[in-house]
């Protein structure tokens, strides 16, 4: 990596966390959209400007409180589990918001073989690892999509409007 | 750690797929970047990567059908390492800085005869260490030019992200948010936009701010 490239990595990091802390309202807010549901996980990260500065919620129960002294004191949300559900189908990760990295990322169980792969053990990984590229993909492709939304807003008049009033009083209601 | 692993971490990057993509000079080439043996012996790497089959990572030798599949290529990445435990380091050195300074009769040694030491008993270690290998799956989408990697850490996608573009000539970069507002359908204005943006900040302009200097009981903080 280039040092302009990790110069950009390190500037602009805040606009993935401003995404994940945008989503987590959204989820809050209701969710998704017609057809996918989204949930904030067990586990959050949020971090100030300095790296160093960190402040992990974990475990199970109501954890907004937490979120909010820390988006209180000027942290973002720098990474945060996710559950996306479409119909039965759901997938669960960490979202690195900063880096826009997918951990431990869990998808829905591999639908049936083709025929003829049952017996090809070859075959049979090939149907596997297809299956699951298009899973990865599904999932990464609702990501973006939100990611593609919270951008329209971010760089549009609604930001100041309308988005980041919203976000203020949110944050200033999790106690 | 790969895709068909329980639980998988993505990097995802971009790297435009060649209009021609000749698909048996591909297979010639991943040959040629294939993963080969560490031997610290021959100019003393720590580090050795190359591309090993996905669906058997001693395979070194491909032909198109062990890569190409529907609209993928896909390809394992081995990634080994050689690297001496520090605690077997530090006790070593330590031998080796009381031998030197019996067989000089002083004290003490200056920092680079300790320097010294430390780099010849760390040469001499890794002379004799085994490789941890570690295996990755790489998976380009030929449609999209979306390249996944199973695995995050910098030292990994920094070798990977240079044997790919050794490999395939085109270098993938990694996308992050300030980059894949490109890749998301935006119109360019929008992507213009929103790289343009400066930090928001989440508190109102007149809310009290806690003092910095006054230590707080932190509900579960976590330096690092």
């Amino acid at each position: 990596m280039t040092e302009d490239f990790l110069a950009v990595v390190e500037t602009k990091r805040f606009l993935g966390q401003e995404f994940l802390t945008w989503l987590a309202h959204r989820i809050e807010e209701g969710g998704g959209s017609a057809d996918v549901e989204l949930h904030l996980g067990d586990r959050v990260v949020l971090a100030g400007a300095a790296q160093d500065e960190r402040l992990t919620v974990a475990g199970a129960g109501d954890a907004r409180a937490e979120i909010g002294a820390g988006l209180r004191r000027g942290k973002l949300l720098d990474r945060a589990r996710l559950v996306i559900a479409r119909g039965e189908r759901r997938w669960e990760l960490s979202l690195d918001g900063g880096l826009l990295v997918y951990e431990g990322l869990r998808c829905p169980k591999l639908g049936p073989r083709d025929a003829g792969a049952h017996e090809d053990r070859r075959a049979a990984f090939e149907n596997d690892l297809f299956l699951r590229l298009a899973d990865v993909e599904e999932a990464l492709a609702i990501l973006d999509g939100l990611f593609a939304e919270f951008c329209r807003l971010r760089g549009s008049a609604a930001w100041a409007a309308r988005e980041l009033p919203a976000l203020r009083a949110w944050v200033e209601q999790l106690r | 750690m790969g895709f068909l692993s329980a639980s998988t971490t993505i990097v995802r990057f971009i790297a435009p797929v060649p209009p021609q993509l000749n698909r048996e000079a591909v297979a010639a080439a991943v040959t040629r970047r294939a993963f080969r043996d560490v031997d610290p012996a021959a100019g003393g790497a720590r580090e050795g990567c190359g591309w090993v089959g996905i669906h058997d990572p001693l395979v070194t030798v491909f032909d198109p059908a062990d890569l190409f599949f529907a609209h993928w290529l896909v390809v394992g990445f081995r990634y080994d390492r050689l690297a001496v435990p520090a605690k077997l380091l530090g006790l070593e050195r330590r031998r080796a800085e009381a031998a030197r300074r019996a067989e000089r009769g002083v004290e003490r040694l200056g920092a680079a005869e300790r320097k010294e030491i430390r780099e010849e008993v760390e040469a001499r270690l890794i002379a004799r260490a085994l490789p941890t290998p570690r295996l990755f799956d790489c998976a380009w989408n030929l449609e999209t030019g979306r390249v996944y990697l199973s695995g995050r850490q910098r030292a990994v996608c920094e070798a990977f992200a240079e044997l790919f573009r050794q490999t395939f000539g085109v270098r993938p970069v990694p996308l992050i948010p300030y980059l894949a507002a490109e890749h998301v359908g935006l119109v360019p204005r929008a992507v213009e936009a929103v790289r343009a943006v400066e930090p928001a900040s989440l508190v109102p302009a007149g809310a009290p701010r806690p003092d910095a200097r006054v230590p707080r009981l932190p509900l579960e903080e976590a330096r690092g």
